[in-house]
């Protein structure tokens, strides 16, 4: 029973104590300083604007979007080297001649 | 009429602790207000060094949300109810010791239900060593406390060996 009341009583005090540690008075938390203009205000942070149309990872839209990208690089790729293709066929000196020539039974 | 008496001298105990208690706050509060921070040095021993508790006994249960506050605070208001309670119970000198928490705890309970956080202001150290920071509704509350235990301890010890 005493034992009881001991206790009831050391919760009493825990309660209705309002002591502090002293950590907290000796530097345990921020000083508030008082020159305000030595504070840089940041910018808020604000959400892009088409922030919801982005795509979500590993959706299927990106995967879409993925394929149709490499087959746009494909496509370039193969129309470069078609291109270089023909312009290597006719060749630029045979171009010159011709025209050289054309030039000289004209006159 | 005796019954009347009795509780009219309780009543003007803890009002009396609970003034003292509030006029020693309200100087370190107006020191602060004046000097934006209170930290005076008095002696090697004591310093005066204004802190805010929003727990309860050492800073245990210091939490920012608001919930758990006011969870505590009603949990307080119950146990000054059983505080009342013991006192009109106390037959003996005992209430004594009890009257003296219940003026503490009514000082704190103030704080905590006006500003949200009980000032602490009270530094005792010897060299580097502190002990916690307190206020004086702190001292009359662990007074009562420490006497009530010690009547406890050793006064009914004395009364079953006799």
């Amino acid at each position: 029973m005493r034992k009881f009341y001991t206790s009831i009583i050391l919760i009493i005090f825990l309660f209705t104590n309002s002591c502090d540690s002293v950590r907290s008075a000796l530097g345990g938390s921020k000083q508030n300083s008082s020159d305000e203009f030595l504070v840089e205000k940041k910018n808020p942070l604000v959400l892009p604007p088409d922030y919801n149309s982005l795509p979500e990872p590993n959706s299927s839209d990106e995967a879409d979007l993925a394929e149709e990208d490499s087959d746009d690089v494909e496509k370039l790729v193969l129309s470069i080297e078609e291109k270089l293709e023909d312009e290597d066929s006719v060749p630029i000196d045979s171009s010159i001649e011709d025209f050289v020539l054309k030039k000289i039974n004209e006159n | 009429m005796m019954q009347y008496k009795k509780l009219l001298v309780y009543s003007f105990i803890v009002i009396l602790i609970f003034v003292l208690d509030r006029l020693s706050k309200l100087y370190i509060l107006d020191l602060a207000e004046t000097k934006n921070s209170v930290d005076i040095y008095i002696n090697s021993f004591l310093n005066l060094y204004l802190i805010w508790n929003k727990g309860i006994a050492f800073g245990i249960l210091s939490f920012e949300e608001n919930f758990i506050y006011n969870l505590i605070t009603i949990l307080i208001v119950i146990i000054n109810l059983f505080i009342i309670f013991m006192i009109i119970k106390s037959e003996d000198y005992k209430v004594y010791f009890w009257i003296s928490i219940l003026g503490g705890s009514f000082g704190n309970l103030f704080d905590r239900i006006y500003y949200s956080a009980v000032p602490d202001f009270i530094d005792f150290h010897i060299n580097n060593f502190h002990w916690f920071v307190f206020n004086v509704a702190d001292i009359f509350i662990t007074t009562g406390v420490i006497c009530l235990i010690f009547v406890e301890m050793f006064y009914k010890n004395n009364l079953s060996s006799k």
